[in-house]
């Protein structure tokens, strides 16, 4: 059921809190904030989400098929 | 034959019309490396005691880095620096491009400005020949306007360092600009170029560098290079510059709103990078030798003007913190401030400031020449930046920056006059993070991010928590962050993309040929942090602790709004702070270095 996954990359640090790309199952409409808690980290360690190439809030819903790519604040830069 | 360098230093005096020439002295390059490095060294050393910052003794200095104009990524920064005008104290400010690869292509790694110009002239850099040359037709136009112009007097392939009319009138927040929209901006650099009537600095070089080890400098240069392309964020970091971080920063708490009366605003649906990428930026634009090119070249249909950015600290200044929500809006408070240019943190800053104090009765139109301010009005926000650069009635107050206006203003305004040492706190607020508070306290320039950006390790290890490690990371980033201003590089590929800190030292010993650690370079940015220190407690009858505080709102009102809502640093928690900060910087309990400290970095020529 590849449709029903969202592709994921972590970038830099988050890597520490899982693979650097994964293939995951979604529900319909769950959000950014909900699949990084579910992974089992805190979203605030999340700067910028980028969905399909474009910047999104964290409680933007994703859709199978989407293409996550999530990058790291830094600790102190 | 000095290697990594242009190998001169060039001393200009205004007042006697002189240009001399010397060697550069390959001491000041092992010790202070370059940048900021020689600039602290030089007006530490070449400074009397007490000059009036716009004075004719005040030097404005200008400096490369060993990595200036070499192909290692990030290499293209300059360093500005003289007695701040604005805060009375220490003063350096870097700006992108490509100033410092021309200057060192010329042969100079440091340019020496003295004394004061009867009449408006620039300086004109070609190779050997140097010439102070008349810019009265040039005295008076927009920094924008002044740089076409120089450019097609003089050809494309000059590079240019200007001011506009902000700094000629002594805007006490005047930037030297540089390549159509990029500053110098901070703690009034420029203003003391406008004291000094010196337009414009025009340099071409056509020589070049001398490498220690070419062949293992290239080998280096290109595994840096190769790091940045291959680098995760590196699509995101080019796509949204620094614009990519109004979303995070407001998700924080930490995008100043309304004079830094809150850390979040409500929509920020026209504010984010992603929203500023598709309405209206044209093309990217990079600094020399850099691989990703976080500048953004924008064009807004809605004002009809071109202008660099906005990048993320212009977009809270001319945005939020004055209560605008459109970028649109903001590109076009940015190109005035840009034409006109003064600094767009501080003059967002000062507005935003005003815009308080008129809203709560402490000003009324009476006091701003009839015009009324809201937060949320960007017409108003046009005019102020207009009166502000001509020092026109409230304009005139507001140019002196939000210490003075407080002064002039009354009632309690000073509490919320936001600033540290007399310099505009930059775009992150920080009642829901010590560490960065502690950054913004301690930054040697007064109020700014760039020495340490902190907020990141409080939301990483806790934002509430008051501990010796953030004091600690404090002083961690205030040498690793002022330690590329010294090489002459930027910092972002390393912060945004991970370049690894330690491939500078081959690149290092490659250029140079000396073989330095890590840990060596850093105690070049330790000494040279102990010197700027110094250098304030020269300058300021009484400096200490008290000069370290921040303003009250930050440790008296909690924050109204928004994630960090009811968050404040107690006064207690703000001296726990500095107690921890000065303890393990070697200073006394009054924040001033010790003997003892001085001497283990070399610096017995320093008093205190």
């Amino acid at each position: 059921m590849v449709d029903d996954n969202v592709e994921l990359t972590l970038v830099g640090l988050l890597r520490e809190y899982g693979p650097a790309h994964a293939s995951l199952t979604i529900e319909p409409g769950q959000t950014v904030r909900e699949v990084v808690q579910e992974l089992g980290f805190n979203p605030e360690l999340v700067a910028i989400v980028m969905v399909n190439g474009r910047q999104k809030s964290k409680d933007h819903p994703l859709r199978p098929g989407d293409k996550v790519k999530l990058l790291p604040l830094v600790g102190g830069g | 034959m000095l290697n990594g360098y242009g190998g001169q230093v060039l001393r200009v005096n205004l007042t006697r019309g002189t240009i001399e020439k010397s060697e550069l002295d390959p001491d000041l390059a092992k010790d202070y490396l370059g940048g900021r490095g020689f600039a602290a060294k030089v007006l530490y050393s070449e400074l009397e005691k007490g000059v009036d910052p716009l004075g004719e003794a005040n030097k404005l200095v200008v400096a490369a880095g060993p990595i200036s104009g070499l192909l290692i990524p990030g290499s293209g920064k300059t360093t500005f620096a003289a007695k701040s005008p604005a805060t009375g104290g220490y003063a350096d400010s870097n700006v992108g491009g490509l100033l410092s690869a021309e200057m060192k292509y010329a042969g100079y790694d440091l340019i020496i400005v003295e004394g004061m110009s009867p009449e408006p002239v620039y300086l004109f850099i070609d190779d050997d020949t140097v010439e102070l040359r008349d810019a009265r037709a040039y005295w008076g136009q927009g920094a924008i306007t002044a740089e076409t112009a120089l450019k097609k007097e003089l050809g494309e392939d000059f590079q240019i360092a200007l001011i506009g009319p902000g700094a000629e009138n002594l805007v006490k927040f005047g930037c030297i600009c540089h390549d159509f929209g990029r500053q110098a901006g901070r703690a009034g650099v420029g203003t003391v170029m406008g004291s000094k009537k010196l337009k414009a600095i025009a340099v071409r070089g056509r020589k070049s560098i001398p490498v220690a080890d070419i062949g293992e400098f290239r080998r280096v240069g290109r595994e840096m290079y190769d790091f940045c392309k291959a680098s995760d964020g590196w699509d995101v970091w080019v796509r949204l510059g620094t614009a990519g971080v109004n979303v995070p920063s407001n998700e924080w708490g930490s995008f100043p709103t309304r004079n830094f009366q809150t850390g979040h605003f409500e929509d920020m649906s026209k504010m984010t990078g992603e929203y500023m990428r598709e309405r209206i930026v044209v093309t990217d634009k990079a600094c020399f030798g850099c691989p990703c090119a976080c500048g953004k070249y924008s064009y807004t249909k809605k004002w009809d003007v071109r202008v660099e950015g906005p990048e993320y600290e212009t977009a809270a200044f001319l945005g939020t913190d004055v209560g605008v929500a459109d970028i649109e809006d903001v590109a076009y408070a940015n190109y005035l401030c840009d034409e006109l240019g003064i600094d767009t943190i501080s003059t967002g800053n000062v507005i935003a400031f005003a815009t308080e104090c008129f809203e709560k009765g402490i000003i009324t139109t009476e006091d701003t020449d009839g015009l009324a301010l809201s937060f949320g009005d960007s017409e108003a926000v046009f005019e102020l930046i207009k009166k502000i650069a001509k020092r026109e009635g409230v304009g005139d107050v507001l140019a002196e920056g939000a210490r003075h206006a407080a002064q002039v203003f009354g009632g309690d305004s000073s509490d919320f006059a936001m600033q540290i040492k007399g310099l505009e706190i930059s775009g992150y607020e920080s009642r829901d993070a010590p560490a960065m508070m502690l950054a913004y306290m301690t930054a040697d320039i007064g109020a700014h991010h760039n020495r340490a950006w902190a907020i990141t390790y409080d939301i990483e290890v806790g934002r509430d928590a008051v501990t010796p490690d953030k004091a600690a990371k404090v002083i961690e980033l205030q040498h690793i962050r002022p330690l590329f201003d010294c090489l002459g590089g930027c910092r972002l590929q390393w912060v945004e993309l991970g370049l690894p800190l330690d491939s500078y030292v081959p690149a290092m010993k490659a250029i140079t040929g000396l073989d330095r650690s890590w840990e060596d370079l850093i105690h070049v940015a330790e000494r040279v942090w102990n010197l700027t220190r110094a250098f304030w407690v020269r300058e300021q009858p009484g400096f200490g602790r008290e000069w370290d505080y921040p303003p009250a709102r930050w440790y008296t009102d909690p924050v109204p709004t928004g994630p960090s809502k009811g968050k404040v640093v107690s006064k207690e928690n703000v001296d726990k702070l500095l107690d921890m900060y000065y303890e393990q910087r070697g200073w006394d309990q009054n924040g001033i270095p010790t003997r003892e400290k001085l001497d283990e970095l070399d610096l017995d020529f320093v008093t205190v």
